[in-house]
């Protein structure tokens, strides 16, 4: 697998769908080859279509990017039903956040095309969706010292199996990659019950 | 797993953005000594860092796909003739830069850089409201780019029928487009701030103050945390604000 991968590396031009979920939900190192295929792969459907809804090309770029994540996480929590292609999934939920932004934007009426396919759209997970990280949350993951922040983020956002981080993180085995996960989870807890936020809600709650 | 009306995620929410109210603030005190709640805190928290990294990545691929795509549609003759360009070009800045001090774009570059119309999202088909003749034709110059026109439609388009958010907007959009930045503003900020163009149209305000080199006014109204943005132009209200404040 590896050696079909360095050549993918090489040469990076396709990759089918089972390859690229394959490569999504084990956090393989050609996942920003993937992400980079998709994008291109995708744009050109997905573009087009807000750009003749009334979108912008930000929007445009705005839609793309979440509908990726969208269809990113889904794999990631093992989720992601294979009913057509991805290009078709990541479409149809771009077009349904377009459609929902139209809607807040109260230029609903004006969109004749609603029709999602066969496609099953998450609907929930893209109703809650947000990409702006509030303050507090930044504020507090900027005390976090950058290598445990890494480590986090691959073993809870990427789900990236403890041995894969072992080795990139050139740790002796997994059992120590998982102590070294524990320890950061701790120091981010300490960070949280020292802030002034938190302390202030426990003073309150003493007094 | 709390039976409380508020669920550990809406609770979660809430503290992250410190908005919990006073009967929430003793829940979460509560809900924080069980393990699972507060595992479900930390992860929430490294989740949403872990999307924003991931949403960066993407808008890097974009941009890269933007330039890429492009290099590929140009035929070799052009590439040279471009490299060519851009070794003059380089020449020229680097000249300028030691020439004339280090502010490499004026503010007026800067507004010229930035400025890009609205896209015409609005249409007067099947909004009776506001059907009228002279508005149809106020957006149909607008479309076509001819804006000195479109201002004098839109104009005229107000005297018939009462001003509203929407053609206040676009009426704006055609004055900054023809330069007269100063009645653009009074129409701009007719837009009331429960209407989902007010961003929009205090973004085309700041464009505006900066075409006036006014910066203490492009400051002001860029950085006003109430607004809220697209990443794209989050980024790009970053890098105006990081250039000017250069200055």
């Amino acid at each position: 697998m590896n050696n079909y991968f360095q050549r993918r590396r090489e040469k990076p031009t396709f990759f089918n769908d089972l390859e690229a979920i394959r490569v999504i939900e084990l956090g393989l190192p050609e996942e920003n080859a993937v992400l980079e295929f998709l994008y291109r792969t995708t744009s050109t459907s997905l573009c087009p279509y807000i750009l003749s809804n009334h979108g912008s090309r930000d929007d445009a770029e705005d839609v793309l990017q979440d509908a990726i994540i969208i269809f990113y996480e889904k794999v990631k929590s093992q989720d992601f039903r294979l009913q057509t292609t991805i290009a078709g999934y990541i479409y149809a939920v771009g077009r349904y956040m377009w459609l929902n932004t139209l809607r807040k934007r109260k230029l609903e009426i004006l969109v004749s095309d609603r029709s999602l396919g066969d496609v099953e759209v998450p609907t929930l997970e893209i109703e809650v969706y947000k990409t702006n990280v509030p303050e507090y949350t930044q504020m507090l993951l900027d005390k976090l010292h950058n290598g445990c922040k890494k480590i986090l983020i691959d073993s809870i956002y990427k789900k990236i199996p403890m041995k894969e981080i072992a080795k990139t993180y050139g740790l002796k085995n997994e059992q120590i990659a998982r102590n070294k996960k524990y320890k950061c989870l701790k120091s981010l807890r300490n960070i949280i019950e020292k802030s002034p936020y938190f302390s202030r809600l426990l003073t309150e709650i003493d007094s | 797993m709390s039976t409380s009306p508020i669920s550990d995620t809406e609770l979660i929410g809430k503290f992250l953005n410190k908005k919990l109210s006073k009967e929430e603030e003793l829940l979460f005190l509560e809900r924080k000594n069980d393990e699972s709640f507060h595992l479900q805190l930390e992860e929430t928290m490294v989740s949403q860092i872990g999307r924003q990294q991931l949403k960066s990545k993407l808008a890097r691929i974009g941009s890269f796909n933007d330039t890429s795509q492009t290099s590929r549609l140009l035929p070799n003759i052009y590439k040279i003739f471009i490299a060519t360009a851009a070794i003059v070009t380089i020449v020229f800045a680097i000249n300028r830069l030691f020439i004339f001090n280090r502010d490499s774009l004026s503010n007026d570059q800067l507004f010229e850089a930035y400025f890009e119309v609205y896209p015409n999202i609005y249409s007067t088909k099947g909004l009776g409201d506001i059907r009228s003749k002279p508005l149809e034709n106020a957006f149909k110059l607008y479309d076509a780019e001819q804006y000195r026109d479109a201002v004098s439609a839109f104009a005229k388009a107000e005297k018939e029928i009462l001003s509203n958010n929407t053609t206040s907007f676009y009426y704006g959009q055609s004055l900054i487009a023809i330069g007269d930045t100063e009645k653009a503003k009074i129409e701009l900020e007719k837009i009331s701030i429960e209407n989902p163009l007010y961003n929009e149209a205090q973004w085309y305000i700041a464009l505006a103050y900066l075409k006036e080199d006014n910066v203490d006014q492009v400051i002001k109204f860029l950085s006003n945390p109430e607004l809220r943005f697209g990443n794209e132009k989050a980024r790009k209200i970053k890098d105006i604000l990081a250039k000017i404040e250069k200055k």
